[in-house]
């Protein structure tokens, strides 16, 4: 039920966060909410439209222009990057969530949460990238560093599955009941990451549109700097080859660890993967991927944190780790083509890991979870664990196959096949 | 809209982004793999239908 409820509830009101709040709102220069014609639910331009003359005084000409055959895919592009920040949290929470409690928490990272960080630090005219230099092209710190801190807040409330720590504290390895689905799993992921990269830039746009000069047309990232899709396909596959090798090798050949590190790779240099050379993107999803595996055992075996699938770690350290290493790296490039702009610094993506894995990820997540656990509705009873929540749930379904199980043998027997 | 160059930019960035989305579905039929793998055969079903799709 992720995905319907993170669709309908981005339709109504996530869009809306991601145009109306690149100012904090207040925290540049004081200013406000900003207009967003085009992304109010009952904006003509939320639904088909052509691009004539608007039909009401909300938005001009130019808006029905421009957002008449935008607005549709851009909004749905979007959306499946809420699809996504919910989807990491809920890889860390399975088998003992209750049903209702991950939807409200997918609500509020799905369209909330996420997207007011996009608003600030994702967008060309965001705060963040005007006042601390942030640069996040690939969404380390915007998806994966908040929804890792978000899981990581909830973890702290939802508690260990039963079975997951020793009476001496150590944890004990709860394996997946079928390792191919997961690893096709992961492979398709990584698959889909091809779409999400792309998603991230801008296709075309000319020069004059980007504070530059002349006739010149480029794709661009969110910040509307320039880049190009053949840098950022050889990047990507450099540090998956990274993460690949340095799972592996940490990990001592665990097919979970290097398969997900492949992806801990990317998410590691996907803050800088327009401007890093091939290499500095294969040695950073290396330190990354070092970094959140250590980070992963040391946090499970010292607050007895249960995460099911590693998602604080792959996409939560992964994260926050790149938004810090492109800080170094970059140090000094623009982070935008307009002027008056802060330029990257350390400081500047250090605040922003801080603002995105602690102030919009872990806080959010640690209060929702809090006052659904004070009332009783984070987790699902004991007996229900103990039992699994299928046969609690779905047990007309295991009832109906072994009552034809029943019939099929009597059959069977009947007709002397078996005794 | 008005003329060529300019149609072809919207038109092009539309399907582009259209793309991008049938291509990102695929991030979330793996994330459904990857989790209802992960769980043990007991929460299959609930991993499947209440958390994931």
């Amino acid at each position: 039920m992720l995905i319907p409820v993170v669709t309908v509830s981005f339709f109504f009101f996530g869009w809306w966060i991601y145009f109306a709040f690149p100012n904090g709102p207040f925290i540049f220069e004081g200013k406000g909410l900003v207009p967003a014609p085009n992304a109010v639910p009952w904006s003509e331009l939320m639904g088909p439209h052509l691009g004539g003359p608007p039909a009401s005084d909300l938005v001009t000409a130019d808006d029905t222009a421009f957002w008449a055959r935008i607005n549709g895919v851009f909004w749905a592009a979007f959306l499946l990057f809420s699809w996504t920040a919910a989807s990491i949290v809920s890889g860390a929470v399975i088998e003992r969530i209750r049903s209702g409690a991950f939807w409200l928490i997918a609500v509020m990272i799905g369209s909330v949460t996420w997207i007011i960080d996009a608003a600030w630090g994702w967008h060309w005219d965001g705060w963040m990238v005007k006042l601390l230099g942030y640069h996040d092209a690939y969404a380390s710190g915007v998806i994966h560093a908040i929804a890792g801190g978000t899981a990581l807040g909830v973890l702290v409330h939802l508690g260990p599955r039963i079975g997951k720590f020793r009476a001496d504290g150590t944890p004990r390895n709860i394996v997946p009941h079928n390792p191919w689905l997961v690893t096709i799993g992961l492979f398709l992921i990584y698959t889909g990451f091809w779409g999400f990269y792309v998603a991230c830039n801008v296709p075309i746009i000319g020069a004059g549109d980007i504070g530059s000069q002349g006739s010149m047309f480029t794709a661009t990232t969110i910040y509307l700097t320039p880049t190009t899709l053949s840098a950022i396909t050889v990047n990507f596959l450099m540090s998956l080859a990274g993460g690949l090798m340095a799972g592996y090798i940490i990990s001592k050949g665990d097919g979970f660890w290097t398969y997900s590190s492949g992806l801990a790779g990317v998410i590691t240099a996907s803050a800088g993967n327009d401007l890093y050379h091939p290499i500095q993107a294969l040695f950073v999803a290396v330190i990354g991927v070092v970094i959140m595996y250590k980070l992963h055992y040391w946090v499970e075996r010292r607050f007895k944190i249960d995460d099911a699938v590693g998602a604080v770690a792959v996409h939560g350290y992964a994260g926050f780790i790149g938004l810090v290493l492109a800080g170094i790296l970059l140090w000094g490039h623009p982070s935008s083509g307009f002027e008056g702009y802060a330029a990257i610094t350390p400081w500047g993506q250090f605040i922003g890991a801080i603002i995105m894995f602690w102030v919009l990820g872990f806080i959010p997540g640690w209060i929702l979870a809090g006052v659904l656990k004070k009332m009783d509705l984070l987790r699902i009873p004991r007996e229900i664990e103990f039992v699994g929540l299928d046969l609690a749930e779905y047990h007309g379904r295991y009832l109906e196959e072994s009552d034809v199980r029943r019939a099929e043998e009597d059959e069977a027997r009947r007709a002397g096949l078996i005794s | 809209m008005d003329t060529d160059i300019g149609a072809l930019t919207i038109i092009f960035t539309e399907f582009y982004y259209w793309l991008t989305v049938a291509l990102m579905f695929l991030i979330h039929v793996g994330f459904c793999m990857y989790e209802v793998g992960a769980s043990r055969t007991k929460n299959m079903m609930h991993t499947l239908i209440r958390t994931r799709c």
